[in-house]
């Protein structure tokens, strides 16, 4: 696994400036095709703004020194009055702040997206997701990792929403400045941060001068933009959308049919000019099939949260897979092999198997209280701490490989942030023994972990002398690992 | 229904790994520098699998047989294979006794604990066949008798990889017998330095004594076959070995036998290492041991340089090891 390169603050304003210029680029693409397909007006530079009023707020936070989750949770705690300011300012000019209604139009919104599409829900929705990328991008650091990800990602939504566009008739006269603002923005993020760990013959040559990075790959994609001038033909493009269009509308009609499953709310008026109140659905509509009528309303919401969901996991899986594969037979390391075709089907093979063990679980407690052996309730709590550490790992810049056992990953880990040695290692121990030798820990065991659980979220370094590993000193099982 | 999988005592999983450490302090006395090939060859042992040591000439094949046999305080014999070595050679043969007036069998050299049997591919294939009854079922047949061999048994087999004129490769159907094949290496310099100052005067193999018996290493076999596989882990194993039959490269995969001999190898390490249970990792270090030896490759790949090595290090690095999703 490569190691991360720290890079200077120049650089990491380059690639801030650039993952945050492809972010807004791919989302003025889409919020631009999707509000001109669905036929509803949206300022879309005003929703914009959000992103640029998070990020603030978001660096505004880090630079008083404050931890990331404190950063994330004042900054959620900010959004409510972000997003409904904004719905004041561009829907309901003149609305009071202590009007209830116009807090019901954000449950509104997300209530809209399985029946009907209305600007409020638009905004919202829209509002929602950059809030929470400028959240994320003023507490990520900033690797070459994350702008490639950021750019596998929005050339996949560049492409979606080129699709709408298309799809929907839409005009898009920006699309090809974007394109090029796009790309470019992209190499020089991609420059700046690779810089001082450049791979690749050509690439070396250029170590240490991110201009000269960024020439080589101007040149490169100029290059592969002769090659594929010469091959996308017309006629080829032509007849790729006709296939897309029949796919679209196979798409379409499965949409109709889950979207069928729920009766659409009777058709609601215009949002209201405020302060009048925004009406809610008839009290005589209801799930045909018995739904209590409290719960139709949350269950719509939940719906429409689920299937946005589940086409931006789509849209993230595929393509990043996509890159994988790109890489794979660019012959790069690190790349795991993972067949293209079954990327989104273990995504939700993964998701069933989660809700099946969820459900599991759940009828486990509800149940006699009888539990496997080797799933005892301190297994569980040392699994749930084991991926509490992967995940604080991947946000160290160091995630598992699939195929690394938990003592390669321990010493990938150990060796990035030797500070957290003894932390790591004893998770790691611990959770070997309890999920290849079904071995519960003990009651010190668990407390020690439960300190280290909340030292990794605070990113504390643990005291010398008083950590796990003077108690695991004392300890007579070992994984006699070597 | 399988055996149900009962866990070892920490006091029984000590027990093995006191022995093995006795046994690779001993073996230490006079190899340098080759614990983990012996610690491997332990394990095969300690499953009741053979072990076929292929590496250039020198490098102590023959040299570290003999110590291991020595230190286990077990009969040992040595056959030297040549191509006008017969099957009765090694198994034994029955001969007219005149004064009984019947057949009485004299045993050959496969009737003991651990037998050498040196640069096994410059027998015929018709002596090769002789040792697949040995290996496979621990037993001969000679004329209308079946005998047991002694337990516990081990054939070690050497062959050299580089000196192919005049010998005859192993059949797939033999080297599928052998539970793993290893290669010993060239010592590092200071091994090397080592080597030269430990046998200057005297051959320590001379002074060797035995750490352990028969009975003993009896019982650490039968212990070890409890040593706690996870169904994850199990399930892993399965995808190691599975992927070698879908592998592009491959023209044969390993054998459910493959499967059977990783299994119970990476039980034994774990013993041997003093652990009551397997981990992942335990079936990577064994992979290529147990399965490298396994595979036919294609011959399109082998022109690429695809051996079985890479394509066995290409699937470990593949396949999904059973932890915790995020």
């Amino acid at each position: 696994m490569a190691q991360a390169v720290s890079l200077n603050r120049s650089r990491v304003a380059i690639g801030t400036v650039a993952v945050a210029g492809l972010e807004l680029a791919w989302v003025y693409t889409f919020l631009y095709a999707a509000g001109r397909g669905l036929q509803v007006p949206v300022p879309i530079p005003s929703v914009l703004l959000v992103y640029a009023i998070s990020f603030g707020l978001g660096l505004g936070l880090r630079a008083a020194g404050r931890s990331p989750l404190t950063i994330k949770v004042a900054s959620w705690a900010v959004w409510p009055l972000a997003t409904l300011l904004l719905l004041m300012v561009l829907l309901y000019p003149g609305a009071g702040s202590a009007d209830g209604s116009l807090g019901a139009t954000l449950l509104r919104a997300f209530d809209g997206i399985a029946a009907e599409v209305e600007a409020a829900m638009f905004i919202t929705a829209a509002a929602t997701f950059l809030w929470w990328l400028g959240c994320r991008l003023a507490t990520s650091r900033m690797t070459y990792e994350l702008v490639v990800t950021e750019f596998q990602l929005g050339l996949g939504a560049l492409a979606g929403s080129v699709l709408i566009g298309y799809l929907a008739h839409v005009n898009q006269p920006a699309a090809a400045p974007i394109a090029v603002f796009y790309v470019g923005l992209g190499l020089m993020g991609a420059a700046a941060t690779r810089v001082n760990d450049a791979g690749g013959y050509m690439f070396s040559q250029q170590s240490g001068s991110w201009w000269g990075m960024l020439l080589v790959s101007v040149g490169l994609v100029l290059m592969l933009g002769l090659f594929a001038g010469v091959l996308f033909t017309p006629e080829l493009m032509h007849f790729v959308a006709q296939g897309i269009r029949a796919l679209w509308g196979l798409v379409e009609r499965l949409l109709d049919a889950l979207a069928g499953l729920f009766p659409s709310s009777p058709p609601d008026p215009q949002p209201p000019l405020l302060p009048e109140a925004i009406p809610t659905p008839d009290e005589g509509e209801g799930f045909s099939w018995g739904l209590p009528e409290g719960w139709v309303r949350p269950s719509r919401i939940v719906y429409g949260i689920f299937v946005g969901g589940l086409a931006l996991l789509a849209i993230w899986r595929v393509v990043s897979e996509l890159f994988r594969w790109l890489q794979r037979k660019a012959g790069r390391g690190r790349a795991e092999i993972e067949p293209l075709a079954g990327a989104l089907r273990l995504d939700l093979a993964k998701l069933f198997r989660r809700l099946l063990a969820w459900m599991a679980r759940l009828l486990t407690m509800a149940g006699s209280g009888r539990h496997r052996p080797d799933d005892s309730d301190e297994n569980s709590s040392v699994r749930r701490l084991y991926i509490d550490m992967l995940r604080w790992g991947a946000k160290s810049g160091f995630p598992r490989g699939l195929s690394q056992t938990p003592f390669e990953y321990q010493q990938v880990l150990v060796g990035a942030l030797p500070a957290h040695q003894a932390d790591v290692s004893f998770v790691t121990e611990s959770y070997v023994r309890a999920k290849y030798g079904a071995e519960p820990p003990s009651e010190t065991e668990l407390r020690e972990l439960k300190e280290i659980r909340r030292r990794l979220k605070r990113g504390v370094t643990p005291t010398t002398g008083n950590g796990p590993a003077g108690s695991r000193k004392n300890r007579t099982r070992g994984n006699g690992h070597t | 229904m399988g055996t149900p999988n009962v866990k070892l005592s920490e006091e029984q999983v000590l027990r093995i790994k006191t022995a093995a450490d006795r046994i690779v302090a001993n073996v230490g006395e006079v190899m340098v520098g080759k614990k983990t090939v012996t610690e491997l060859m332990l394990v095969a042992l300690l499953c009741e699998g053979n072990v076929l040591v292929e590496d250039v000439p020198g490098v102590g094949k023959t040299v570290l047989a003999r110590t291991l046999a020595k230190s286990l305080g077990c009969d040992f014999r040595r056959i030297q294979c040549t191509p006008d070595l017969l099957p009765s050679d090694v198994t034994g043969v029955e001969i007219y006794d005149q004064g009984t007036g019947g057949f009485e069998f004299r045993p050959g050299p496969i009737m003991a604990n651990i037998v050498l049997v040196d640069e096994i591919n410059r027998a015929t294939p018709r002596t090769q066949s002789a040792l697949l009854e040995a290996m496979q079922e621990q037993q001969i047949t000679v004329d209308r008798r079946t005998v047991p061999l002694p337990r516990p048994f081990m054939l070690m087999a050497t062959q050299n990889p580089v000196e192919l004129q005049g010998t005859f490769p192993l059949p797939e159907a033999q080297l599928d017998r052998f539970m793993l094949r290893l290669e010993i290496g060239y010592p590092s310099q200071e091994e090397e330095g080592a080597v030269l100052t430990r046998f200057r005067e005297v051959n320590p193999l001379d002074a060797l004594e035995a750490v352990t018996d028969a009975d003993e290493l009896l019982n650490l076999q039968k212990l070890c076959r409890r040593v706690y596989v996870d169904p994850s882990v199990r399930d892993y194993i399965v995808d190691l070995v599975r992927a070698t039959r879908e592998h592009d490269d491959v023209r044969l995969g390993a054998s459910p036998r493959a499967s059977l001999s990783l299994h119970r190898a990476v039980q034994a390490l774990a013993g041997v290492r003093g652990r009551t249970h397997v981990l992942p990792d335990d079936v990577k270090l064994l992979a290529m041991p147990a399965l490298g030896h396994r595979l036919i490759v294609k011959t399109e790949a082998r022109l690429r340089e695809h051996t079985a090595g890479r394509i066995i290090t290409d699937i470990v690095n593949t396949i999904p090891v059973p932890v915790e999703e995020t």
